[in-house]
């Protein structure tokens, strides 16, 4: 008989997998994420530059605001997905639909949410694909972001 | 920072090749700055261990690069409304990683898809794509 979904992996399906986390936007950690990238945007560090640009204040490098969470979401599909004996684990891609930058002093409060999983017998073996969906609030209730991620057990 | 408007872009245009060469220290800095711990960035013997020749960059920190490339572009008044990420291959430190885009299509109501993507030695690693939205001078 060939391999299936674990019912209880199915169950999660419409779920959070990670619970909602809120991250205070620090002005010094946006400029240690555009130094990371070697990005020297005066947006990201030039505190009068960014006041006088349209956006009002420093903005943050575009994906940072998808790195908010991200370790904890790694973790939760390690672990917190009942896949049974896989050990291994990839994320293999993301969309990520913005409605606004990442602002310093922003507050952001991440949803994530499993939206799909399915199996598929693959080169490696029985592949269980994993889709989560994560929302990125700011203060105001405003989602500013919201990402599809793809990832797979096996 | 240049301005680009939707009625100057055409179908095809070529985005300024950006060159990147990714270090472990800068490795290190994205980690913290991420604070995405995982050991394959900066251990080599784990990274050997899970079957690889090297300690492999960070798939964020290269979509992160092809962002650069894409608002660089846009300028301060084009805003990107979609980013689709996808990464085929490992990128190592000290690889000469290019960063390279064209214009895929012209949407209408000033959006433009961009093609966008990581190569080394001509093979592309990272095919990534931005949705971008374009000031007018309309």
């Amino acid at each position: 008989m060939s391999e299936t979904v674990p019912q209880e992996a199915l169950d999660m399906v419409g779920k959070d997998l990670v619970p909602p986390l809120t991250f205070e936007v620090e002005k010094g950690a946006i400029k240690k994420l555009g130094e990371a990238i070697d990005d020297p945007n005066p947006l990201y560090v030039d505190a009068e530059y960014a006041k006088k640009s349209k956006h009002g204040a420093n903005i943050a490098p575009l994906l940072m605001v998808t790195t908010l969470g991200a370790p904890e979401l790694q973790a939760a599909l390690m672990t917190k997905i009942p896949v049974g004996p896989k050990k291994n684990g990839i994320v293999k891609g993301f969309d990520v639909e913005f409605s606004q930058p990442l602002k310093a002093g922003d507050e952001i409060t991440v949803t994530c949410k499993v939206a799909d999983i399915s199996g598929k017998e693959a080169k490696m073996g029985f592949m269980i694909n994993i889709t989560t969906v994560r929302e990125f609030k700011n203060q105001k209730g405003e989602v500013i972001a919201r990402e599809t991620m793809a990832a797979a057990r096996w | 920072m240049a301005q680009i408007y939707y009625e100057d872009v055409e179908v095809g245009a070529e985005l300024p090749t950006m060159t990147k060469k990714p270090t472990t220290r800068q490795l290190v800095k994205w980690a913290g700055a991420s604070q995405d711990w995982n050991e394959l960035h900066y251990d080599k013997d784990v990274a050997q261990k899970g079957g690889l020749p090297n300690v492999i960059v960070q798939g964020h920190l290269t979509s992160s690069f092809l962002a650069q490339l894409v608002t660089d572009w846009m300028g301060e008044d084009g805003f990107v409304k979609k980013m689709e990420v996808k990464w085929k291959q490992f990128h190592f430190p000290g690889q000469e990683v290019l960063c390279k885009g064209k214009v895929a299509e012209k949407l209408g109501e000033n959006t433009v898809l961009v093609d966008i993507w990581t190569e080394v030695d001509g093979t592309i690693y990272a095919p990534h794509k931005a949705t971008v939205v374009l000031p007018s001078k309309g």
